[in-house]
């Protein structure tokens, strides 16, 4: 029941802010902007940070589509990302430099530290797991990045260590 | 530019590996070469379905004006002089470099293998093969394009053993079909033939680039996604991803192309049968006239039951048991039997399901042998009576593949997606292609997400909202005056009646908006429309009124016997449309001849050198009443799929204390236990008969399987059985000539050529294209609920509910819906009952109906209570089912209810 209840929640957010979109884009005296399955889940990943499941079906209802279309469009960009991000996030590079450098060491022993073994979120939805192809920094190589700030000569202790200062 | 010129540019001459060909403008290459009998090999392609271009292996070089190209040749399409060469050594090394990149990951290490042509389906392979990549242990083994398609490339082994396997989970726990994406080699025919031609949308290609897989959102079961398991994406599946579940490693032995008997739409399906004589698999038939290809969940999983028969000896009770006799006894028996009733006394039930054939003769065998007018078909509808008042015929007009081609489809009181699925994806089909679809139902179905315009009537007024917009068409004088002066009756009557439907008045009376009726009659005379009629929940004054007025408003606006156009009548019974043709009915007479014409009797007399009774015979309703009031002593019911009422307990009740009981059927159920005599009736497998849809189209289905027992089909019952009392005329060596004489008695069928009737069939014309514009009555509100207080409980139901939370549990391995109910009223419904929104509620209708759930208000249809389920919380009772479930299907029933509190800490 609690669960469901939460769930009506977000649905309703959603819905409000795809009503709101549709709006905006109906009053605007620029040209009006189009509103299609793709640019609901926009909206949706920039004020929520991500596609809950739920927006697959409100899109799909405020669309006049079926999930499977709206999954489909969904699915087919990297870029949307399907669970809440981490409140940190942590980059790992693993360009030619890093990668030389031994950042796929460093890679394995952080899967291992955190518990996890791909692009994702800790458990406890601390931090954000991610593969950089380069951060611009190869002379530090192997750097990684935290919340976007740079830090070179990376070793699995050291990242360590700065996720251990983080709150 | 002269005719003669652009007749010549309506066929292009083509040359397809030195052959020149015709070819059609628009028409690709890969469509003309088929057309000529060249095979080019494809995989994605398929006809039916728009080009895609995925797969690339009909990659052909193709030259014009001496420009040469390399260009997939199901996307490319035809012009005048192109030189096309598809054999070439070059294009068959492409296609063996396209088909070793699909191939790395489907199990092919038998599609290479150099001993293909050698090796037995069931041989024992000790080297050349792994076991688990061996096409063997494929369900589609000897059905798969994709083996056909390599062995056309000549391809060798050339590529590893071991493939890259990846992995992806197994669905087998939706109903019917099982989904192996591990075989998929990403066609995209599923997905798009769901799309293009079903129009539901209820799988998708997931991701993209080399990890694309076709699935459903978020890898939901299909139960939520919005499937109604018509199982198109399994036939038109080149592999072995997508395969039914009953049977699924079954080879066929035999293809049989017969007619589904479980819905009026009557669609071809080719059966394909095992070597032991069973049903082992459905497809629907691209050459059907009344399906084009498709089929639904009770066409290509519900036919299952004839596998399971288990009535197979002519039985007889003695005392409490029914022993095994033979055919001779048992027709001593009843031939015996029968003369000590009385001819009122005895009635004839004759299953939907029965072939033209079987009504014809048990018709013929109640009024020669047994002179009794008492008999009729085990079915309630009578939608098709009430045609035959205003079009001279019970019968609708309009062709089913034509719906496609209407400007307006208007579905009024029907559930069509359920009942009638096939008739549905044509309208599906006209709101793809922009026509406008207008529902007019309070309930929701599947119908209304396609409709540009729901209109949710007070329930039971929808006669009134058509006779308004009739009143709206000559007011605004956009009646089509040809077609009623060639076509109409009585016009003056109609428009007189008409004055009762003051707009003003249905607007205070309904809520339903002048301009609402204006726009809508601009609509419907602005352009082809089709109607598609039920009349659930509405009584016979209601149901007949409103049948009036749609074929008036279909009259006046030119909406009948043309393009685009038509009545679509909705009604349960698979042949009811027969059973009127042929008489199988109390008061018509073979022929819509009629009982109390003199004229008509007559004809029959001397046709059948026989003396008629003209003694009005009872219906099924009243038969029912009769057998309950002891009127009716002896009763034979044959055929099976009979009427769910019919297996009621006060009526078996009732049939258990008759002195005589005659059931023939294939499987035994509640009504043959109680039988003094059982007859085994083949069934649709085992028996030759044409039947006759909604559209009126007579089709034949073969006899597919000899059954190793001698069953009787209801007509050689009777006919054998006449011939032991004495009746020579009865004399029939064939289902044909059965249709020999329907054909001399019956002038619609005249010119039916049964030698025809399995290859897309015949429709019968109307003879008399005429129509009675019958006077209408407007309902008073108090006419609408006549019998009913309270509040009334409308079901709708529907695919997919995306606005709403749903669950899938597992239970005994399979998917199952949990959901929180939804129901919905008006606040002033509520203002007594001391109800607020979000409370916990019940639903109840005595001790056989309950629903619970949340309430919610909205402000529309005073007086209802809505619910919308699931289609799928349904079908997952069904998949597994050995039993004749087609046509059990529950209704969306109205019911008057009664609403509790439930109090939940």
């Amino acid at each position: 029941m609690n669960t469901n209840s939460k769930n009506n929640d977000l649905r309703s957010n959603i819905r409000e802010l795809l009503n709101s979109e549709n709006k905006k884009s109906s009053q605007d005296s620029s040209p009006p902007k189009t509103v299609t399955v793709l640019s609901c889940l926009l909206s949706v990943q920039d004020n929520f940070h991500y596609i809950p499941d739920e927006a697959i079906e409100e899109i799909a209802d405020f669309m006049d589509k079926t999930i499977n279309d709206v999954w489909g469009v969904a699915s087919f960009y990297t870029n949307f990302r399907f669970s809440p991000p981490g409140s940190y996030s942590l980059d790992i590079c693993w360009g030619p430099t890093c990668h030389i450098s031994g950042a796929q060491e460093i890679l394995r022993g952080i899967h291992k530290k955190l518990g996890i073994d791909s692009e994702t979120e800790t458990e406890d939805g601390k931090i954000s797991l991610g593969y950089s192809t380069c951060l611009g920094a190869c002379a530090q190589a192997p750097v990684y990045a935290v919340n976007h700030e740079l830090i070179g000569n990376a070793s699995v202790e050291k990242i360590m260590d700065t996720i251990k200062e983080l709150k | 530019m002269t005719t003669e010129e652009k007749r010549k540019i309506e066929t292009l001459t083509i040359k397809v590996d030195g052959k020149l060909i015709p070819a059609k403008p628009g028409q690709t290459v890969i469509q003309a070469a088929q057309d000529a009998g060249i095979y080019i090999p494809y995989l994605c392609y398929h006809p039916g379905m728009d080009p895609y271009g995925a797969c690339r292996m009909c990659v052909v070089e193709t030259e014009v004006n001496g420009r040469k190209m390399i260009q997939a040749s199901c996307t490319t399409p035809v012009s005048n002089e192109m030189i096309v060469s598809s054999d070439s050594t070059d294009i068959r090394d492409l296609r063996k470099g396209i088909m070793d990149l699909l191939m790395s990951e489907h199990p092919h290490g038998c599609l290479t293998c150099h001993r293909i042509e050698l090796c037995g389906p069931q041989d024992v392979c000790q080297r050349h093969v792994s076991v688990t990549d061996r096409c063997t242990t494929c369900p589609k083994n000897e059905r798969c394009e994709l083996k056909d398609t390599i062995r056309d490339t000549e391809m060798d082994l050339t590529t590893p053993l071991t493939y890259n396997r990846r992995q992806l989970p197994i669905h087998t726990d939706d109903p019917f079909y099982d989904r192996d994406y591990n075989l998929c080699i990403v066609c995209v025919r599923c997905v798009r033939v769901c799309d293009e031609i079903r129009f539901d949308n209820a799988i998708t290609l997931k991701s993209r680039s080399g990890v694309a897989i076709v699935g459903t959102s978020q890898g939901t079961s299909l139960l939520e996604s919005g499937c109604e398991f018509c199982g198109a994406c399994i036939d038109v599946c080149p592999t072995g991803a997508l395969v039914e579940r009953n049977y699924k490693w079954e080879k066929a032995a035999k293809k049989t192309k017969s007619i589904c008997s479980n819905c009026p739409v009557g669609c071809q399906l080719i059966m394909e049968s095992n070597e032991q004589e069973k049903s082992i698999r459905m497809i629907g038939d691209y050459s059907g006239q009344s399906n084009a290809g498709q089929t639904c969940f009770r066409g290509k999983f519900g036919n299952d039951y004839v596998n399971f028969r288990n009535i197979k000896d002519p039985k007889i009770k003695q005392g409490t048991s029914q022993n095994s006799s033979n055919w001779e006894e048992v027709n001593f028996l009843i031939s015996k039997k029968i003369s000590d009733f009385n001819p009122s006394e005895i009635a004839i039930l004759n299953s939907p399901r029965s072939t033209n054939e079987d009504y014809f003769v048990s018709q013929k065998f109640a009024r020669l042998v047994l002179k009794t007018n008492n008999v009729d078909s085990t079915n309630k509808d009578q939608i098709l009576n009430y045609f035959s008042k205003s079009l001279k015929y019970p019968g609708g007009t309009g062709t089913i593949l034509d719906l496609e081609n209407a400007d307006n489809v208007i579905i009024i009181s029907g559930n069509p997606t359920e009942q009638q699925n096939v008739l549905s994806v044509f309208a599906k089909k006209a709101a793809r292609n922009g026509s406008n679809i207008i529902v007019i139902d309070p309930r929701e179905t599947e119908m209304t997400r396609y409709s540009n315009k729901w209109i949710k009537n007070t329930p039971n007024s929808q006669s009134n909202l058509i006779s308004a917009i009739s009143k709206s068409v000559f007011d605004q004088r956009i009646e089509d005056q040809v077609f009623i002066k060639d076509h109409g009756e009585g016009l003056d009557d109609f428009k007189t009646s008409l004055w009762d439907f003051d707009l003003e008045k249905i607007k205070s009376e309904f809520g339903i908006d002048a301009n609402l009726v204006t726009e809508l009659a601009k609509t419907i005379s602005s352009g082809s429309t089709s109607f598609i009629l039920g009349v659930d929940g509405l009584n016979d004054f209601q149901s007949s009124e409103l049948v009036k007025s749609v074929i008036n408003l279909a009259t006046i606006t030119g909406n009948l016997f043309k393009k685009g156009s038509g009545v679509f009548p909705l009604y349960k019974g698979a042949n009811i449309q027969g059973s009127l043709d042929l008489g199988h009915s109390p008061n018509l007479l073979p022929g819509f001849r009629n009982l109390e014409n003199k004229k008509d009797v007559d004809f029959l007399n001397k046709y059948w050198d026989s003396d008629l009774s003209t003694e009005k015979g009872m219906n099924y309703e009243e038969i029912i009443q009769g057998i309950k009031d002891k009127k009716i002593k002896s009763l034979f019911v044959m055929n099976d799929a009979f009427a769910e009422d019919l297996m009621n307990k006060d009526v078996l009740d009732a049939i258990s204390q008759l002195e005589f009981l005659v059931v023939g059927t294939s499987k035994k159920n509640s009504l043959s236990d109680l039988a003094d005599v059982v007859i085994p009736i083949s069934n649709f497998t085992e028996r030759e008969g044409t039947m006759t849809n909604l559209e009126r189209r007579v089709q034949l289905s073969p006899k597919a399987h000899n059954s190793k027992k001698d069953y009787k089909s209801v007509w050689e019952f009777y006919s054998n059985l006449a011939q032991t009392i004495g009746f020579d005329d009865f004399n029939y060596e064939s289902a044909e000539a059965v249709f020999d004489e329907i054909k001399e008695i019956i002038k619609e069928y005249e010119k039916i050529d049964y030698k025809t009737l399995n290859d897309g069939g015949e429709k019968w014309e109307l003879l008399k294209k005429k129509v009675s514009l019958l006077p209408v009555k407007f309902l008073s509100k108090d006419q609408l609920n006549n019998d009913r207080n309270g509040l009334l409980f409308l079901h709708g139901r529907v695919l997919s509910q995306t606005n709403q939370e749903v669950e899938i549990i597992k239970g005994n391995q399979k998917n199952i819906i949990s959901k929180e109910n939804i129901i919905k009223m008006h606040p002033n419904d509520v203002k007594n009952l001391n109800l607020k929104e979000g409370d916990l509620i019940n639903i109840v209708n005595g001790s056989s109906f309950s629903i619970e759930g949340k309430l919610k208000l909205e402000q529309e249809l005073e007086g209802t209570i809505r619910y919308t389920s699931l289609f799928g919380e349904i079908m997952t009772n069904y998949s597994e089912s050995r039993e004749d479930w087609a046509p059990t299907i529950p209704d969306l029933e109205f019911k008057t209810v009664s609403v509790k509190k439930i109090n939940r800490s």
